[in-house]
């Protein structure tokens, strides 16, 4: 089928996306095309704006606009405590439950010796800098729970350890609202693991 | 159709928002892909199921002879909990699923190696020496391959073994070689080593007892078993670099 070559441009660069396909990049070029000029160039912007605006935070490497983030720069937060998360994503779901008011380090990613990603492709050395330069009391191990995260967690508990902070580790266990009957062994075990008294 | 397969998890993949490819191992069937859907999200049935090294019974829809199965039961066999509590230990684990995955393929079965593979994860899980299961896996991952080595005799001309000789490991005749068979670009073996590979390469894992083993026995071993893998197998482990880097570090 003949389409002109900007359309086919916009189609395949929908299509480098994650989780599109062909038709699925075909309906959004062709919504695109629907669109208002303006809204069409200040999606554009948007997206020349994300890589070019965007910077890593230099102190916990969370994603910015400025070379500090404003949770970094905020003063009301405590910073004898920080959470390590692997990704940004994990940050704005911790910031949801607008329980936690400590600082964060993002590590981009877990340990997976199953995908050949060693500790020395984590931001490791940066957190590592956090704990000797800043009056840090408690270090939040939050990675997944799985094989990755544990692995994870566990690589850094012992790295900590000459620090003398102490290193916690979130919670495993039963879902809010779940079921007992349907929950598998593993997170039963873990969940009779880490019960605490009421 | 329902498809129900006992089998071992490989490797998971996350796919889309919250799904994930899983990539098992079977004794009928070898090699199974399959979608799980929800896998990550918390209130998700599937969340342990799909970690490495979990065996498990498995029950999957297939719309058709040619789509995916998608998981819709599984029950938990063995989830060999205690390797992924242990950094090194998954590491090991990870390059033994790495190595299994290379030769296994789907639709054929491969009733040994999977046996060994399950009785080998087992005594990881319970502390045993994880050195000498590794050469064990080893050795079943080439038997698997058709490359099974030679240690009982002469590679090459077959005469049975004095105590006490010299031997080398030849790539070319795909095992151990005496001293008017050897050649100046054979592997020299040491006794002790060539007496440990020649018990391991028989054994199967459940009738190993306690070995002690010297340390320069087992990098021998080691050294000997990944050269004739990386030769006939021809393959980039990465989880080979990351388990040699975490031994090193770890410790």
């Amino acid at each position: 089928m003949y389409l002109p070559e900007p359309i086919v441009n916009l189609i395949d660069g929908f299509q480098r996306l994650p989780g599109i396909g062909a038709k699925t990049a075909q309906r959004l070029a062709f919504t695109i095309l629907k669109m208002d000029d303006e809204d069409v160039a200040d999606f554009a912007q948007a997206l020349i704006q994300v890589k070019r605006d965007l910077k890593i935070c230099t102190v916990c490497q969370n994603i910015s606009d400025q070379d500090i983030c404003d949770i970094c720069q905020d003063k009301s937060r405590d910073t004898s405590i920080i959470c390590v998360i692997q990704e940004t994503k994990d940050l704005i779901a911790m910031e949801r439950t607008r329980e936690f008011n400590g600082l964060y380090h993002v590590l981009g990613g877990a340990i997976s010796p199953i995908e050949g990603i060693g500790p020395e492709q984590l931001k490791i050395p940066s957190l590592l800098e956090r704990l000797s330069d800043e009056k840090v009391k408690e270090l939040i191990l939050a990675t997944n729970p799985n094989m990755e995260g544990e692995a994870t967690a566990m690589y850094l508990s012992r790295l900590v350890k000459p620090f003398g902070i102490k290193v916690t580790r979130i919670a495993h266990g039963l879902p809010v609202g779940g079921d007992l009957e349907y929950a598998d062994e593993v997170t039963l075990t873990k969940a009779l693991e880490g019960r605490r008294e009421v | 159709m329902i498809i129900r397969l006992q089998g071992l998890v490989l490797r998971n993949k996350a796919y889309g928002e919250s799904d994930q490819l899983l990539f098992i191992f079977t004794r009928e069937r070898g090699r199974v892909s399959m979608i799980v859907r929800g896998s990550k999200k918390p209130r998700s049935r599937f969340g342990a199921v799909t970690e490495p090294f979990t065996i498990a019974d498995f029950v999957c829809y297939q719309h058709s002879p040619t789509s995916m199965p998608s998981l819709s039961q599984a029950d938990i066999i063995h989830h060999n909990q205690m390797i992924r509590s242990d950094l090194l230990l998954t590491a090991y684990g990870a390059y033994w699923l790495e190595l299994v995955d290379r030769v296994i393929v789907e639709k054929e079965p491969s009733v040994t190696l999977y046996n060994q593979l399950g009785l080998l994860l087992a005594q990881l899980n319970e502390g045993k020496d994880p050195e000498i299961l590794t050469r064990l896996l080893e050795l079943a991952v080439l038997q698997e391959a058709g490359y099974k080595p030679v240690f009982s005799q002469c590679a090459n001309c077959g005469a049975s073994w004095k105590n006490g000789e010299a031997t080398a490991f030849s790539l070319t005749q795909g095992g151990m070689v005496c001293t008017n068979c050897m050649t100046p670009r054979d592997m020299s073996i040491k006794p002790a080593t060539a007496y440990y590979l020649r018990i391991l390469n028989d054994l199967s894992a459940d009738q190993l007892g306690e070995v002690n083993m010297k340390w320069e026995t087992k990098r021998d071993m080691e050294t000997i078993l990944q050269y004739y893998l990386d030769a006939q197998l021809d393959v980039k482990n990465k989880t080979r670099v990351i388990l040699h880097q975490l031994r090193s570090t770890w410790n």
